[in-house]
């Protein structure tokens, strides 16, 4: 059974049409890459993924789940990473794995494994105690990856993740890009088109 | 517990006892939900759960066979990458029965976004200062700026008496700040006529034999009967007509009057045992704190909220799986604290700057002040008589 399952997904916000009737599959263990230009629809598809939103009509399945039906329980098993820098800002390093590590309903012990893996995985050992508004864009996205990813979910969805790096996307990013969807998870994710290298860089097809 | 019924009960030993004979097998496979799915409905397996990326399956009692397992997943092409037993913890168990419902688990996330709040406030010295320091200062600002005291009401005087009783009277009403005695009429016409002038909004008159009743006693009916009808109508018995203007004035602005001779004695009653120095400056606090713990709980909770959705935290926030009762009393928490914290400089202000006391009888702050966000109003709603009224006695009479 594919990890995702898109059919006739439509939604529409108001007379304009975000989505028109999408359809795609997902299998499991691929990286999946959505490119468009702006304005096409892909955060829409991301969100309505994710359960953020309600489709207009169509349907859609993430890990088996019917994301119309029981968009909680889609929540529960995927990881997502937003365009915009979704951290909090004056809250250290480690504060925020330790808020998003409660927020996910692991115990202080999970939280402590995983708060050392994300550190290691993002290159911020050592740095737990800096604000995350001390750190450049490349390291908060980072940190933003690991925190999407510290309840180990099975499917990750990741919009725009390198969107607010420099043109010239450092390669700790992709590197952790890679490691965190190589780790036995299916992406998706989606990159503007002037980076249309960045997304080739990671996705599978 | 597990659905409102028992899962399983006894100590933790006893527990760890009845699982002892479960084998509990990690499976790690690509796709972990399809698997968990297919594995379910297996007649060996008891249950299934999603750990992490793997997958961890409960096998029957005295089943170690996993053969089975192995069977299903190739037959729906799901090739296992492992197989392995694993012994969790009795917490992994005991969670493994329960679900991800939880109250613990509600609980956990609540308090992990109290702990953010907390500490995004401490660091957000701006907001700290706004939540701790400006309700001090709005209470100076009140404190000094509104004032609803009734002072200088032009009085008219009309004493038939002439005694020493109530010339005593009259000097009390010509001592207080509260009337300026700007008139002395001869009869109740003229007194009508002023006070259709405007130049009088009251008049007492002193009638004749005043000094005779009080010392026969005759006035405690007339106090009592003032008394029922002040109890019945919940205000001082002054009659008025629209225009605050006084119709009758037999008995009227009695209530600051004392005669010489160490008693008290009085024509009238007042109900004011809070506060009787009647500064309407103290019963804005009460009611201040009321409105601050509102502003602090609710208002400063709700534009939290807005703040995280201008900053785009939000966005992750709603994506993980926490319900909305968990956030919003996650929330409230580190408020509900700063604006104990913010009720008590309030307090400490009133009683350095405005002499307000506290926790006696007559105080205008009394103890149950972190109740204060369900009180209705600011009108010094707590300040309660604490002890029934007592008509006022006349010296000769006691």
């Amino acid at each position: 059974m594919p990890a995702v399952t898109v059919r006739e997904l439509t939604r529409r916000f108001g007379a304009f049409l975000a989505v028109d009737r999408v359809s795609f599959d997902v299998e499991n263990g691929e990286i999946f890459g959505f490119l468009g230009s702006n304005g096409a629809g892909k955060s829409t598809t991301i969100r309505m993924l994710c359960g953020l939103l309600k489709p207009t009509s169509g349907s859609a399945t993430v890990g088996g789940i019917d994301v119309g039906r029981d968009p909680e329980g889609v929540k529960r098993r995927i990881g997502y990473m937003s365009q915009r820098f979704s951290l909090y800002e004056l809250l250290t390093v480690e504060e925020n794995i330790t808020f998003f590590g409660g927020l996910y309903g692991l115990d202080n012990g999970r939280i402590a494994a995983r708060r050392d893996f994300v550190l290691e995985m993002a290159g911020l050992t050592g740095r737990e105690k800096t604000l995350t508004r001390d750190l450049a864009g490349g390291w908060r996205q980072r940190l933003a990856l690991g925190c999407a990813i510290l309840h180990e979910p099975s499917i990750l969805f990741l919009d725009e993740p390198t969107g607010r790096c420099r043109p010239r996307v450092p390669p700790p990013v992709l590197a952790a890009d890679r490691q965190a969807l190589g780790a036995g998870r299916d992406g998706v994710r989606h990159d503007a088109l002037p980076r249309r290298g960045r997304a080739l860089a990671i996705a599978s097809r | 517990m597990h659905a409102g019924r028992i899962a399983a009960l006894g100590s933790v030993a006893e527990l760890k006892q009845v699982f002892r004979g479960r084998a509990v097998v990690e499976v790690r496979t690509a796709s972990p939900m399809a698997a968990l799915r297919a594995l379910d409905d297996l007649p060996t397996v008891e249950k299934t759960s999603p750990f992490g990326t793997a997958l961890h399956v409960w096998l029957k009692p005295g089943v170690r066979d996993t053969e089975p397992l192995r069977r299903r997943l190739q037959d729906l092409g799901l090739a296992a990458e492992s197989f392995e037993f694993v012994q969790p913890s009795l917490r992994r168990r005991v969670h493994g029965r329960r679900g991800a419902r939880g109250g613990g688990r509600c609980m956990r996330k609540a308090l992990a976004v109290g702990r953010k709040e907390f500490w995004q406030i401490v660091r957000d010295r701006r907001t700290l200062m706004i939540l701790l320091f400006v309700p001090a200062f709005f209470l100076m600002l009140y404190g000094y700026a509104l004032n609803w005291d009734i002072r200088h009401v032009r009085l008219a005087v009309a004493d038939r008496e002439h005694t020493a009783e109530s010339r005593e009277l009259l000097s009390s009403f010509a001592n207080s700040t509260y009337f300026d005695i700007v008139a002395s009429p001869a009869s109740m016409e003229e007194i009508e006529r002023l006070m259709d002038r405007g130049r009088i909004r009251v008049a007492l008159v002193i009638p004749e034999g005043m000094t005779r009743d009080l010392r026969s006693g005759r006035h405690r009916d007339r106090a009592g009967r003032h008394q029922r009808r002040q109890r019945e109508h919940g205000h001082r018995h002054l009659r008025v007509r629209p225009g605050h203007r006084a119709r009758r004035v037999g008995v009227a602005a009695a209530a600051t009057g004392r005669l010489a001779g160490g008693g008290a004695a009085h024509l009238g009653a007042a109900a004011h045992l809070v506060q009787p120095e009647l500064q309407s400056t103290l019963f804005l606090v009460p009611g201040l704190i009321a409105f601050i713990v509102m502003i602090s709980s609710v208002v400063s909770t709700s534009l939290s909220i807005v703040r995280e959705k201008e900053r785009g935290t939000w966005e992750q926030v709603r994506m993980s799986p926490i319900s909305t009762p968990a956030y919003v009393v996650g929330k409230t928490i580190p408020y509900f604290f700063i604006s104990l914290i913010s009720a008590l400089l309030i307090i400490a202000a009133s009683m350095l700057l405005f002499d307000c006391r506290c926790g006696d009888r007559g105080s205008c702050c009394s103890p149950p002040f972190p109740c204060s966000s369900s009180a209705p109003s600011a009108r010094g709603c707590w300040c309660r008589p604490w002890s029934t009224p007592r008509p006022w006695r006349s010296s000769s009479g006691s």
